[in-house]
């Protein structure tokens, strides 16, 4: 099975993102750190295909597969972030944390079988997951970021204008993850929106990231409301990983 | 941040605490109570209530703390229903009340904005139009949607349904034959049964006695005829690909199009968000 190779490709790879991140603090040369960093992607991203044409369709429905993703993503989220804002510690936790969810898919892959049932072949399959992706990626770097804000004694205009850019970004994708569920939701079972037990969490992470744009408009103390950030991701993971965890867990349609 | 309002806020924890008395006491929301035209009336006070002057006592439910306050009480509710093994939060007075009051508040917002539209506001009101739109379409309008399950055999006709759920039997407005039930399996790498691939009926739609639609139903693609949706939903598992019957689910939903405006109009709105990327 391709999953036996990922433990070279991971290996490489986070050689190459922190040799990158050594660059990134101690060398003059510019280049270096893009091109080691960059170079690891293309690494994982090798993986991600060779994985793609071996299953047959996108590996984006089983755990395992969405932490990859996820570590990939989160990376490549806080390497652009990187280059627009120039905080070099996002990349370094960053890589820290994409480090951890390859680990865990190391120990636990969570490989099931390649074959699709009938309700996930819809057009929306791909895109309603990899915008979560995408958005859990976003609000992970926004996290690592506010935790920062949150122990610094004072904070810049330009790391909570950083956060609040990523919190924007990440939950326009939510919300688009959440409306194409809702679309798939009406062709696949006959209803948009069941109270599922994975909608639910859905919806209280997407509502509390909410609570924390709405707040941001208050004019209040902005250190205090970066603490909304980390309670929020605490109900992204409970959504992503908890959720089969919960007593309700076998009635929902999202149990894989 | 504004002046704290706390007499808005004891009024709204009243109201919920009104709906926890109501729920000990009568049961769950009676969703009937509100079906078509009681629905469409409620929003239409709504919206006539949204006209209230920014600064006045009812308009004071469109500001920024009471929405802050209300999307909070509502995200603590759905824990409490995330944590529950049944679902009863979703249907329980308190939780219908805070939605509602956040529908309110919302039409109030909304109307607040809309006193001074600025070209920049576009992305706001797509946005909360857009939520209000879907808000209203699956809260209040879910009481006029109807499921069925109806079970046809191949070679007739049907137009008697069971109400899901309940198992009570119901005549619908149109007939379904089932002229032939497919299924494919995944090929099998072992030697026991693999999952199906795809499942699908073909259906010929009558409406006294005249056919009206011939078609394919299968999981993913439904047939549409006006509000309703037939979809594919089970088979006899035993037989497989020969089942001699097929199971439909069948949905009466006359606020789907509405919902649907709101989803696309929330679509928009994230793009704007993403566009906007919270500059202040």
């Amino acid at each position: 099975m391709i999953w036996n190779e990922f433990i070279y490709f991971a290996t490489v790879s986070l050689i190459f993102w922190l040799a990158g991140l050594l660059f990134l603090y101690f060398s003059k040369k510019k280049v270096l750190p893009d091109l080691f960093i960059i170079t690891g992607l293309l690494v994982f991203a090798t993986f991600i295909f060779v994985l793609w044409t071996v299953v047959g369709h996108p590996p984006l429905r089983t755990m395992g597969e969405t932490r990859l993703w996820y570590s990939f993503f989160l990376v490549l989220v806080g390497y652009l972030t990187y280059l627009k804002c120039r905080f070099r510690w996002l990349v370094g936790y960053s890589i820290i944390v994409a480090g951890v969810f390859i680990l865990i898919n190391i120990l636990r892959p969570e490989m099931h079988s390649t074959d699709l049932m009938p309700a996930l072949q819809s057009p929306w399959f791909i895109p309603h997951v990899t915008v979560y992706i995408l958005a859990y990626a976003l609000m992970g770097a926004a996290t690592i970021a506010s935790i920062i804000g949150i122990f610094k004694n004072d904070i810049e205009d330009r790391l909570i204008y950083m956060i609040d850019n990523m919190i924007y970004v990440g939950f326009a994708f939510l919300l688009s993850g959440m409306l194409m569920g809702a679309i798939w939701a009406k062709n696949a079972w006959g209803d948009y929106w069941t109270w599922d037990l994975k909608e639910i969490w859905a919806f209280i992470t997407a509502a509390t990231f909410l609570i924390y744009i709405h707040l941001r408009r208050t004019g209040y103390n902005p250190k205090r409301i970066l603490w909304i950030i980390p309670v929020a991701f605490i109900m992204l993971i409970i959504t992503w990983l908890g959720v089969s965890y919960l007593p309700s867990a076998s009635q929902s349609i999202h149990s894989y | 941040m504004r002046k704290i309002i706390p007499v808005e806020f004891a009024i709204i924890l009243t109201i919920i605490l009104i709906g926890v008395l109501l729920q000990l006491l009568t049961g769950p929301f009676p969703f009937a109570l509100i079906a078509f035209p009681v629905n469409l009336i409620v929003i239409l006070l709504v919206l006539l209530v949204s006209t209230a002057k920014p600064t006045s006592f009812t308009g004071r439910y469109g500001s920024l703390p009471i929405s802050i306050f209300l999307i909070i009480l509502i995200t603590i509710e759905a824990v409490v229903m995330g944590l529950m093994s049944d679902n009863f939060v979703k249907d329980s007075w308190p939780f219908v009340l805070t939605y509602f009051m956040l529908v309110i508040s919302l039409a109030l917002a909304i109307s607040r904005r809309l006193r001074h539209f600025k070209v920049k506001d576009t992305g706001f009101m797509l946005n909360h139009i857009g939520l209000f739109i879907l808000l209203v379409s699956a809260g209040l309008g879910s009481a006029d949607s109807e499921h069925y399950v109806m079970k046809v055999y191949e070679g007739t006709s049907e137009n008697i349904a069971e109400i899901y759920g309940t198992g009570e039997v119901k005549e619908l407005p149109f007939e379904i034959s089932l002229i032939n039930f497919k299924m494919e399996r995944y090929q099998s790498k072992t030697f026991q049964l693999s999952g199906p691939k795809s499942f699908s009926s073909d259906i010929i739609l009558k409406v006294k006695g005249n056919r009206l639609k011939t078609g394919t139903v299968k999981v993913n693609q439904p047939m549409k005829y006006g509000s309703w949706r037939i979809y594919q939903f089970s088979y006899n598992v035993e037989q497989g690909n020969d089942s001699d019957y097929s199971v439909f689910k069948i949905i009466y939903d006359p606020w789907l199009i509405p919902a649907l405006l709101g989803i696309f109009m929330l679509f928009a709105g994230a793009i704007s968000l993403f566009w906007k990327g919270g500059k202040p």
